[in-house]
């Protein structure tokens, strides 16, 4: 075959003598060289799109990164909170619910002064921005520079006090499937911030809680987060035990009970807290018990490292260790 | 002389038009604080808004012009310290704001105007169909239990209006001033103050900020780095929807109407300076 032509037999290229008798240059089976079929780009091609103008631009107050919270922190003490719980355990929830509370001065004698990232909570509080459930993000965002998109970053919000100094509380929103994570695969990883963590909330579901059927399990799933976070928080660590879905029934008693056992038994505190974010029944207020959860976080004694710790370790072999020690004795 | 430049921030439908048109007329009246003994040579943005209000209209939305970097200075001299200063107030579209607010983008030359500028008026609007009330727990409630993020996609969010209202008083923090070399001032102007009812005028701005818009109000009693105060205005003392006002206005003198309310520490007074909150930010604390 030649190479100027579709049939098999056709010299075409070689003769320039059509096998069919066509005429050469319009023979429908001719293959056209590269010079002929050439195209001309320049002309086909549809300009490019203008660039859009670009503005200066104000900070965002979006969720933070861990760079920001670090310069944040740099500036002024601000309390964190480690929020951890199940997908649908309700995190989301009551952060939404606390906003609201904020948003129509509700919350007794706390107040809005001021949030970092107010736009993301309103954002949340719309249901606007959800966890991209076929991609989680994998980490703590380190640098935020888009803000359509909900990223693992913290809150912030810096309260007033009618009979207090204000207050900042950085609160991380991060999906539950991290929480999911650290208990099934003792990925902990990415929740190294814990180790900085003022307080931690574990929120459970309510209604999983004192349910029949879900009731054994949740108190499961709770004791392995709780044991989890031996070694992953400073020690003595305050828990609060935040029960969802109050609305649906008050706690379950034995319950409680039998996860503060678990807590002091690893050297923890755990303090329940019931709260209804939201509320299905008109004798149960939306946002009941997010005032007390606020203010028992406020005033939780702040955990430090013990500022002059007793040096009671094995470095004994240390002469002015063993001065000590003489001493003592 | 001193020269002041301060911008006027604030939503579609929250006055700042009507505002400047009323600071107009009370600066040739003579009888405020701050005076404009001579009337500069480029009035044309400023006569057309106040012919609206000397028809018994308000004004409407500014136009596109406004936006292409019209301005409206006046040499004025204040009654009170007998300073004479300069004012430059660059209009700005409510839009701009808005867009600035969803995108946390300003054009380059508004930038430029909020740094230079020693002052601005912050502008919220009583009543405004432009207002938006924060969510509540039901709609909270029904938007998060929507599963699926399409669902969302259509629905447009409107930012409330306190969220906005903070968001602005962040850009003035950041931006406002920077290259004027002086602490910023910002007055937070409540327009339409006749349309409350007496009691709640009676408690005056800083009350009524507390109770329509707390996210704000918190925001305002925590800002270090402006200078602020809340003032309730009036620019005629009233509605011209009100048929029996729109008569007694057209038979008045528009320099015995509308009021500025002044929320002091211990009072809540109402003065007929319309200058007022101007003269505050250029010459201190006289007031």
């Amino acid at each position: 075959m030649s190479s100027a032509c579709e049939k098999e037999t056709c010299t075409v290229g070689e003769t320039n003598q059509c096998l069919l008798s066509n005429d050469p240059e319009t023979c429908p089976h001719r293959i056209r060289s590269e010079a002929s079929q050439a195209v001309d780009v320049a002309a086909e091609t549809v300009p490019p799109l203008e660039e859009p103008e670009k503005h200066p631009r104000f900070p965002l107050s979006q969720a933070l990164s861990t760079e920001q919270v670090a310069e944040l922190m740099g500036a002024r003490y601000c309390r964190l909170i480690g929020i951890l719980g199940s997908p649908n355990a309700g995190k989301t929830a009551a952060l939404v619910s606390l906003y609201l509370l904020l948003s129509r001065d509700k919350l007794g004698g706390i107040h809005f002064a001021d949030s970092r990232t107010l736009m993301a909570l309103d954002e949340i509080s719309h249901g606007a921005r959800r966890w991209n459930e076929g991609a989680l993000p994998e980490q703590l965002t380190v640098h935020t520079e888009m803000a359509d998109e909900r990223t693992a970053g913290y809150l912030h919000l810096r309260l007033s006090q009618d009979d207090g100094d204000p207050i900042d509380l950085l609160l991380p929103d991060l999906p539950g499937e991290w929480t999911t994570a650290l208990i099934d695969k003792g990925r902990s990883d990415r929740m190294q911030f814990l180790r900085g963590a003022d307080l931690i909330w574990i929120m459970v579901d309510g209604q999983q809680l004192s349910g029949s059927n879900s009731r054994q399990y949740t108190l499961h799933r709770t004791k392995l987060l709780i044991q989890r976070l031996v070694g992953l928080v400073r020690p003595k660590t305050p828990l609060f035990l935040v029960i969802t879905r109050r609305d649906v029934g008050p706690m379950d008693e034995r319950s409680i009970r039998e996860l503060q056992s678990e807590a002091v038994e690893l050297g923890f505190t755990l303090v329940p807290v019931e709260i209804a974010s939201f509320s299905d029944q008109p004798e149960i207020e939306p946002g009941t018990g997010i005032q007390e959860l606020m203010s028992a976080t406020i005033s939780s004694s702040v955990v430090g490292g013990e500022f002059w710790p007793d040096a009671t370790n094995g470095r004994l072999e240390r002469a002015i260790m063993r001065f000590r020690r003489r001493e003592k004795s | 002389m001193t020269g002041h430049s301060f911008v006027l921030v604030g939503g579609p439908d929250s006055g700042k038009t009507n505002y400047l048109a009323r600071f107009w007329a009370a600066l040739r009246s003579r009888k405020s604080t701050l005076a404009a003994p001579v009337a500069p040579a480029e009035i044309e943005y400023v006569e057309d808004a106040l012919a609206h209000l000397l028809k018994g209209k308000f004004a409407p939305r500014s136009g596109p012009s406004l936006e292409q970097g019209n301005s409206f200075s006046v040499p004025v001299v204040s009654s009170a310290t007998s300073n004479r200063f300069e004012i430059v107030v660059p209009d700005v579209l409510g839009e701009l704001w808005t867009r600035a607010v969803e995108t946390t983008e300003l054009p380059q030359q508004w930038m430029d105007a909020l740094e230079q500028a020693t002052g601005a008026l912050l502008f919220i609007r009583v009543q405004s169909e432009a207002n938006v009330e924060p969510l509540n727990w039901v709609t909270s409630a029904a938007l998060l239990r929507i599963n699926q993020p399409e669902h969302n996609a259509g629905t447009e969010r409107r930012i409330p209006t306190q969220v906005a209202l903070c968001e602005l008083l962040r850009f003035l923090e950041s931006r406002l001033g920077t290259q004027a070399g002086v602490r910023p001032r910002v007055a937070v102007l409540i327009t339409a103050w006749d349309l409350l009812d007496a009691a709640t005028a009676r408690k005056g701005p800083v009350a009524f900020l507390r109770s329509e818009y707390p996210l704000f109000a918190g925001r305002l009693s925590d800002v270090t780095r402006l200078d602020l105060r809340v003032f309730g205005v009036s620019v005629v003392g009233g509605d011209f929807r009100d048929n029996e006002f729109a008569m007694k206005f057209a038979d008045g003198k528009l320099d015995e109407t509308g009021y500025i309310i002044v929320d002091d520490a211990e009072t809540v007074r109402q003065e007929p300076d319309l200058t007022l909150p101007v003269s505050w930010i250029v010459d201190g604390d006289h007031i």
